[in-house]
């Protein structure tokens, strides 16, 4: 094929998705509204879940108990965003790995609450170990956003 | 080639499941293994079927794998249909990486169907033209209609046919029956196919359990055996004669029947589960199947000389990933129902997403005993 | 395994950045079939299945492979479409290898398809894999994923950024000499603890490039090894491993999963000490200090040792257990085309067709594959040039 200088061509793909949650997660986020988090136990193997889960993975079964926690917790791991990306929030923000004290499992969500003023040195103010609560926002409808973040304390 | 279903499980269909996909995967393929007797434990290979663009979700199979009893173990997707899974958990059975193989899939998120297909053309010569599944469906019907003859009240007294047997069966999705003359009157909805003769976009969940032979006897009385299985494709930009000619399903059979051992599917054959998302595919498709001469499917269908989407068809149950297990359990039911029924075969394909480029895949099913 | 099943052949393109990349998909699918059924010495009607592997979110079409013609469907072969994430390339060499080893089919090929050819920004399509409703609005991008399995390590065993760095600076270096890789900078440790910081702890040099290219390869029935092939690359085991989807369920500083699916592959491959049995690893590197965690996972080195094994020199080319001689996933990252690579390199390497970048006379070698939502999966195939 001889030397043609190619044609570029731009195009995006927009597709729109809608889910129902079960009754697992959607007891669940409802609690996130009431200032709640709420944790679910599996019957058999007895771990709490933070979040919810709708069956144990392990047990394969379907947890049926329910119990309120504090909401406290610890920080599992962190990372620090540096760089702007398109639809994310603006840098600095911290991502942290949280654990609600009694939970098998961890979740994400943001650790804030202290100063960004200087970037460079956010790392240093978080340890992995740290404890942590939740802030909650102003309005909330049933979901994760109803936290606002984790702050340290 | 031997490998036992020992458990299945359906779980809805109905034009919304008030479950997420994982929730929704977890329920079948709990029953499943309830009914083959076995636990997670047990299994040693989960695969699903499932599209990302179905569920919402880029790398879709990470939401559903755990809830498939894939936790901690060998696990997979296959993309392009029920029966595409089934054929990688029969060669993980074959290959011996696995004795007990669980197949399961979810269709629990909304989407939107036609924008969905059309983005499965490419982005130049097809997408920009609003090409989409029941455009592809359309052509196809207009080359039954002016190349062969085949009536606007032949499509409509095929929709009928399988509306009539939808309506016996509880596990499909659509169970309103309509007669031709109101499948005549619904509105066109992409020339010749009319409303009534294209299939609903189903939401359920659906799971087999497969076991090798010695432990498929050890665990069921008389499971139906998976005998034969093969696939096949077609061009994106082929020849529309090649198309039409269904190439790609034949090649399938070719290879299915082979290792079935069936040499007059005419005759060794009595049950049949097309996937039919428009009406008049039937016809085709029985041919290419081989279950008559060309020009005899009319008479075979609507003499009802075989018993050929008895679970009503994809106009009554059409789920976009469980698809292929929907036809596989309808037709081990339809085995396990009809005494003089022996072997059957089951068509799958990914023609929901459309044609050109398409893939079918073909299973045969025998009862113990034959 | 049933019965045995060797590659034969293996297809590479050269790779490129995405911005500066002209070839369409339908040119890259061709060639890198093209250079496999060469290599194998067949033609495409010989082929009797195909394999194709990528993740369609990332690609801007729906089930991208039905709209090119590369793979069979001309000759109407079945098509077998794998997309399990970062291990899809795992995932589908493994279809391969059942549907030979079943006694399905005598010919199949695996194409690794330049997967992020196309996109515009990766954080954000990489977003799209993020558990919607749960960790999706958060702003969890690929860097990320990464960066906080990273961050746990470091904090762990209280490694400097030099500690992690090095790594890096390997795999830079190999690739340097790799004709096959993207990145061939050569960046040192000193540019790499310079470069930006991106996601805490990693800088932009110890992450992966947006890479274009396309890799396949053939999979053989004995006989047909045998019949074609000089130097037939036998597979011993392969097999991958789940765990739970939401990322937060992880723990952060290593590769458990990975731990225990090694342990069951070494099983069913007769290895009992991988650090002598092992000649040479393809190793899953999209961000540098995987390698290390990888390390310690496979049972290369103890818990903890990533670093130290680094700094011995025992996983440089001319090492005792060389790793990631290709430099790996962080010099040339074309999606899951660098998943497929990673089989395709340890094959090469054992063929002794690993031009640039050869290590001396390996027999038995490790690909590895991870991916899914922040290492939901792991993939792990054994090859040997020994059949039995």
């Amino acid at each position: 094929m001889e030397n043609i200088e190619v044609l570029k061509k731009e195009y995006n793909m927009h597709l729109d998705f809608s889910v129902s949650l079960g009754p697992a997660y959607t007891k669940w986020m409802m609690g996130l509204k009431d200032k709640k988090i709420l944790a679910n136990k599996c019957p058999k193997c007895a771990r709490l879940f933070v979040p919810a889960k709708p069956f144990c993975e392990i047990c394969f079964e379907e947890p049926k108990e329910w119990i309120e926690t504090d909401g406290t917790g610890t920080v599992e791991c962190f990372t620090v965003n540096y760089g702007k990306f398109r639809n994310f929030p603006d840098p600095p923000y911290v991502l942290g790995i949280i654990r609600v004290d009694g939970s098998a499992v961890s979740f994400v969500h943001w650790i804030a609450g202290f100063s960004y003023d200087n970037p460079e040195e956010i790392p240093d103010k978080i340890q992995i170990g740290m404890k942590v609560r939740p802030v909650w926002a102003e309005n909330r409808k049933g979901d994760l956003l109803d936290i606002k973040y984790f702050e340290p304390y | 080639m031997k490998i036992g279903i020992i458990g299945c499980a359906l779980v809805g269909f109905a034009d919304e499941v008030k479950l997420r996909s994982d929730e929704l995967v977890f329920k079948a393929a709990k029953a499943a293994l309830d009914q083959a007797g076995l636990t997670r434990e047990d299994l040693d290979v989960s695969v699903i079927t499932s599209l990302d663009a179905y569920d919402g979700i880029t790398i879709s199979n990470g939401l559903m794998a755990p809830g498939a009893g894939g936790y901690e173990k060998d696990a997979t997707r296959i993309q392009g249909g029920g029966v595409g899974a089934i054929m990688s958990a029969c060669a993980s059975i074959l290959s011996k990486s696995a004795k007990i193989a669980i197949v399961a899939g979810a269709d629990a998120t909304m989407f939107d169907d036609p924008i969905v297909s059309n983005a499965g053309y490419d982005a130049f010569f097809r997408r920009p033209l609003g090409m989409f599944n029941q455009a592809g469906y359309g052509l196809f019907a207009a080359s039954l209609l002016r190349d062969r003859g085949i009536t606007e009240k032949d499509f409509a007294a095929l929709a009928a046919r399988n509306y009539r047997a939808a309506a016996q069966n509880p596990n499909a999705h659509r169970k309103k029956s309509y007669s031709v003359d109101e499948i005549l009157e619904s509105p066109m909805a992409f020339w010749p196919l009319r409303q009534l003769e294209l299939a609903p976009v189903s939401k359920g969940g659906a799971a087999l359990v497969l076991a090798v032979e010695e432990k498929a006897k050890e665990l069921s009385r008389e499971p139906v055996w998976v005998t034969g299985i093969g696939g096949g494709s077609n061009p994106y930009y082929g020849a529309w004669s090649d198309l039409v000619d269904l190439k790609g399903l034949k090649h399938a059979c070719r290879k299915a029947y082979s290792m079935a051992g069936i040499k007059d599917p005419a005759a060794e054959i009595e049950a049949v589960e097309i996937h039919n998302p428009f009406a008049p595919f039937e016809i085709p498709v029985c041919e290419a199947l081989g279950l008559c001469q060309k020009g005899q499917a009319l008479d075979l269908l609507l003499g009802d000389k075989k018993l050929v989407n008895t679970s009503g068809g994809t106009l009554g149950t059409n789920p976009p990933a469980c698809g292929g297990y929907f036809r596989t359990i309808q037709a081990v039911e339809c085995l396990q129902k009809n005494g003089r029924a022996g072997r059957a075969v089951v068509q799958d394909s990914d023609i929901n997403l459309g044609f050109f480029g398409e893939t079918y895949h073909v299973l045969v099913l025998e009862k113990a005993g034959v | 395994m049933n019965k045995k099943v060797a590659v034969i052949g293996v297809g590479n393109t050269e790779y490129t950045s995405n911005r500066r990349e002209t070839r369409s998909k339908a040119e890259l699918a061709y060639a890198a079939v093209k250079g496999a059924l060469d290599m194998a010495g067949i033609g495409p009607a010989d082929l009797e299945a195909s394999v194709f592997t990528s993740v369609d979110g990332f690609e801007g079409n729906v089930r991208p492979a039905r709209v090119l013609e590369a793979f069979g469907q001309g000759l109407n072969i079945p098509l077998v479409d794998v997309n399990t994430g970062g291990t899809a390339g795992g995932s589908g060499v493994k279809e391969a290898i059942h549907m030979v080893s079943a006694g399905l089919y005598d010919l199949v090929m695996v194409y690794g398809s330049p997967t992020f050819q196309g996109v515009v920004d990766n954080q954000q399509v990489l977003n799209t894999a993020s558990p919607p409703i749960f960790e999706k609005p958060f702003g969890l991008g690929a860097a990320h994923m990464g960066s906080l399995y990273c961050a746990g390590y470091m904090r762990k065993y209280n490694f400097s950024m030099e500690d992690l760095a090095l790594v890096s600076a390997k795999s830079h270096k190999n690739a340097a000499q790799n004709p096959y890789a993207h990145l061939r900078k050569g960046y040192t440790l000193e540019e790499i603890l310079n470069s930006p910081m991106v996601a805490w702890p990693l800088h932009m040099y110890e992450i992966c490039p947006n890479s274009s290219g396309a890799v396949a390869m053939i999979f053989a029935s004995e006989e047909k090894a045998k019949s074609l092939c000089s130097t037939p690359v036998w597979v011993k085991a392969i097999s991958s491993i789940t765990d739970t989807f939401l990322t937060g369920y992880r723990p952060y500083n290593g590769f458990p999963q990975l731990k225990i699916l090694a342990q069951r592959v070494y099983q069913k491959a007769g290895i009992t000490k991988p650090r002598q049995e092992i000649d040479v690893a393809e190793l899953f590197n999209p961000f540098g200090p995987f390698e290390l965690m990888e390390y310690e996972a496979l049972g290369f080195c103890g818990q903890g040792e990533g670093v130290a094994l680094m700094r011995s020199g025992a996983t440089e080319i001319n090492g005792d257990i060389p790793c990631n001689p290709s430099g790996g996933t962080l010099c040339t990252n074309s999606g899951i085309a660098a998943s497929v690579t990673r089989h395709a390199e340890v094959v090469l390497q054992l063929m002794g067709k690993a031009e640039g970048r050869q290590v001396e006379s390996p027999k038995t070698g490790l690909a590895h594959s991870w991916g899914g939502n922040d290492g939901q999966f792991h993939t792990v195939c054994i090859f040997s040039l020994k059949e039995d």
